[in-house]
């Protein structure tokens, strides 16, 4: 209880407030762009945190975070371009309303769905505390080994085309951590005689470099313009009804309830997606509908459902990020570095000494997006027109905010040269279908994994993979990164049979 | 999948085979204790690479045609489809026998890296066309390089599992 009302304190301060505004008008200005996505958004305020106290510092990111959602909704139902690529499942019946001349009462309802479902997410994710902290009472440096090593794998194998593809990026960004300091005998490696290699390659630097300056670079490639103009003359025409679709989605209220409890349940089981728990509520909501037909084609159920989903699976996905450190989603790899980086190392000092902490990320979420959404029905309809900016202006300015961010920490010019390198890096890394989130998480990892092995040996012996719990935590991690590959297996051999 | 998506997988996987091949070798520069757990990571990188390539490698790439022609299935009873299954055999067998065979060179002592990739590359030249030369290569290395760093651990992590083991 004191913990809880330590972050009503947290959060009750005007500069967090401030934070939390900034951090809003960021994401919905960077989700309405498609194509740069949660990931670079996160790399590209991960710099600020440096300079914060943790509760500014978290308020701004989470606040940019939760509001990507709804700025990506807007270009999806307006120009049936979805900003994060998430809400594709948005962009079904949104943007067939917005065709009817109703793309302000979609917006309206998606706005409020959005809101209600990460409040919905942020109190489950409340509610899931006492019960994680009986469990990871029993959870030892064995356990934190083996969950940090299938984490790893985890998130790179759900985020990459192939599960080998998703272990060898997770595998490459451990490899990549041990260049500098050997945290237990602090001897250098990897590092060729560089003193500036020493503290290592850095998480800003490869974090903006694989993110932002590869984003970019993908892009610049391109050489179109993101979004069709003619698309936004048309959406111009749209009804006004804004309150028309808040009424709906009250009217609608089980289904928020749904997709908020879908969404976050699928947001704890690592590295299913937001399109995942975006396509299971819409796909519940129509099994339930009287008039299943008219999804699809302007049906606003549909955007209801999808959009309660989306915000409240973040909720979901902080739980295990939070509690064991294995990311829930991609975006919460880079979490894991932000956390390290404000001190806040994930697992059982978050559920316990900063179990504030914990409580102060679902107050803020909840917060952030109410506001996301209420300055973003404000916004809506001049924020649309942001999607039209073309690579070649927006990709100097992000390189240039990822240079200044990736110099600021280490106060070398050899930061910039690695972020550069892992622009050029992510780029063919993005091509070739493997998981920059997979290297991230890896690379941020790595110390972590070797702490946690030696602290196992040295406590329980080389036998510490032998510990009942262990081997429990071992054999359900292994079935859950192999499992889409069994599945797929599993129905090729139904398919082979019926055959 | 088309020759040219073939090949450049087929190239990105042998960057990454060629990375966790470098961080076996120069991790042992470290002392013992620092060196495990980069050569563990680097042995795990090699075992999955390699699989990858090698299914990449034994994978038929269709030709690099815009038309709907490439994506059709080939018919297997087919003539041509049976030429390409022994083929598709033939080279998974060169393949294995290489990779088998470099393991069991890396388990003489002594033996370093020239002489068993020149080994294989000799072979490989004199005895099949069924694998790509550079592929025979990268095979051959990265599964010497698995059994070598295998033993190396097994060796340093003496100390701490109290198994002697001076296979070296």
């Amino acid at each position: 209880m004191e913990a809880l009302l330590a972050a009503f304190e947290n959060t009750a301060d005007v500069y967090v407030l401030l934070m939390m505004l900034v951090g809003i008008v960021v994401g919905l200005l960077i989700g309405v762009i498609p194509g740069l996505g949660g990931l670079a958004t996160l790399a590209l305020l991960l710099p600020f945190a440096y300079g914060m106290e943790a509760a500014p510092a978290l308020a701004l990111i989470i606040g940019a975070y939760s509001a990507l959602y709804f700025g990506g909704s807007i270009s999806a139902i307006l120009l049936n371009t979805p900003g994060t690529g998430e809400q594709v499942v948005t962009a079904m019946d949104g943007y067939p309303m917005s065709r009817q001349g109703m793309g302000a009462r979609a917006i309206g309802a998606s706005a409020t769905s959005t809101a209600l479902g990460g409040v919905f997410g942020a109190c489950l994710m409340l509610a899931t505390i006492p019960f994680i902290r009986t469990i990871i009472v029993y959870v030892r440096p064995p356990e934190m080994f083996v969950l940090s090593l299938i984490g790893v794998a985890a998130i790179g194998v759900v985020s990459s085309s192939k599960v080998s593809k998703g272990i060898l990026a997770g595998l490459l960004g451990l490899i990549l951590s041990f260049i500098g300091y050997d945290p237990i005998n602090g001897i250098p490696r990897y590092t060729f005689g560089q003193l500036t290699l020493y503290d290592g390659l850095g998480v800003t630097a490869m974090t903006l470099g694989l993110f932002a300056i590869g984003e970019m670079i993908f892009l610049f490639t391109r050489g179109k313009a993101i979004a069709d103009a003619s698309q936004f003359e048309m959406s111009r025409e749209q009804g006004r009804s804004v309150l028309d679709g808040v009424k709906d989605t009250f009217r609608n209220i089980r289904t928020v309830f749904e997709g908020g409890a879908i969404g976050a349940l699928v947001g704890v089981i690592p590295g299913l997606g937001g399109t995942v728990a975006m396509f299971f509520s819409y796909a519940r909501a129509r099994q339930r509908s009287k008039d299943p037909e008219s999804f699809g084609k302007g049906n606003v159920i549909g955007v209801i459902a999808a959009e309660a989903a989306a915000n409240a699976k973040e909720s979901g996905s902080f739980v295990p990020t939070i509690a064991f450190g294995i990311p829930g989603s991609s975006g919460m790899a880079i979490f894991i570095g932000i956390f390290l980086i404000l001190g806040l190392a994930p697992g059982r000092e978050m559920l316990t000494v900063n179990l504030h902490v914990t409580y102060y990320i679902a107050i803020v979420i909840a917060l952030t997006s109410v506001g996301a959404s209420a300055i973003g029905l404000i916004l809506a309809m001049p924020m649309a027109r942001i999607a039209h900016v073309r690579p070649e202006i927006l990709a100097p300015v992000i390189i240039a905010v990822s240079v200044v961010g990736s110099y600021i920490r280490p106060q070398l010019f050899t930061a910039v040269l690695i972020a550069f390198a892992a622009g050029v890096f992510g780029y063919f890394l993005k091509i070739l279908g493997y998981s920059r989130a997979g290297v991230i998480l890896g690379f941020i990892m790595g110390p972590l994994v070797e702490r946690y092995l030696f602290l196992s040996i040295q406590a329980y012996g080389p036998g510490f993979m032998l510990r009942p719990l262990t081997i429990l935590t071992l054999v359900l991690g292994v079935l859950f990164v192999s499992g889409p590959y069994l599945r797929r297996q599993f129905d090729s051999f139904r398919r082979r049979l019926a055959a | 999948m088309t020759s040219t998506k073939r090949n450049l997988e087929l190239f990105g996987t042998a960057f990454f085979l060629a990375i966790a091949v470098a961080a076996i070798v120069l991790a042992f520069a470290f002392p013992p204790a620092s060196r495990i757990v980069p050569t563990a990571i680097g042995v795990a990188m090699i075992v999955v690479a390699l699989f990858q390539f090698v299914t990449i490698l034994l994978t038929q790439p269709t030709a690099n045609v815009d038309s709907d022609e490439s994506d059709e299935e080939e018919d297997p009873e087919s003539g041509p489809g049976v030429v390409l299954l022994l083929n598709s055999r033939t080279r998974k067998r060169t393949t294995i026998i290489i990779i088998f065979s470099a393991m069991l060179i890396g388990l003489i002592p002594l033996v370093g890296y020239p002489l068993a990739i020149g080994t294989f590359l000799l072979v490989s030249l004199l005895t099949t066309d069924a694998l790509p030369k550079w592929g025979a290569v990268v095979c051959a290395s990265a599964g010497f390089t698995v059994v070598y760093a295998l033993f190396t651990l097994l060796l340093e992590l003496e100390p701490f599992t109290g198994l002697a083991f001076d296979f070296y």
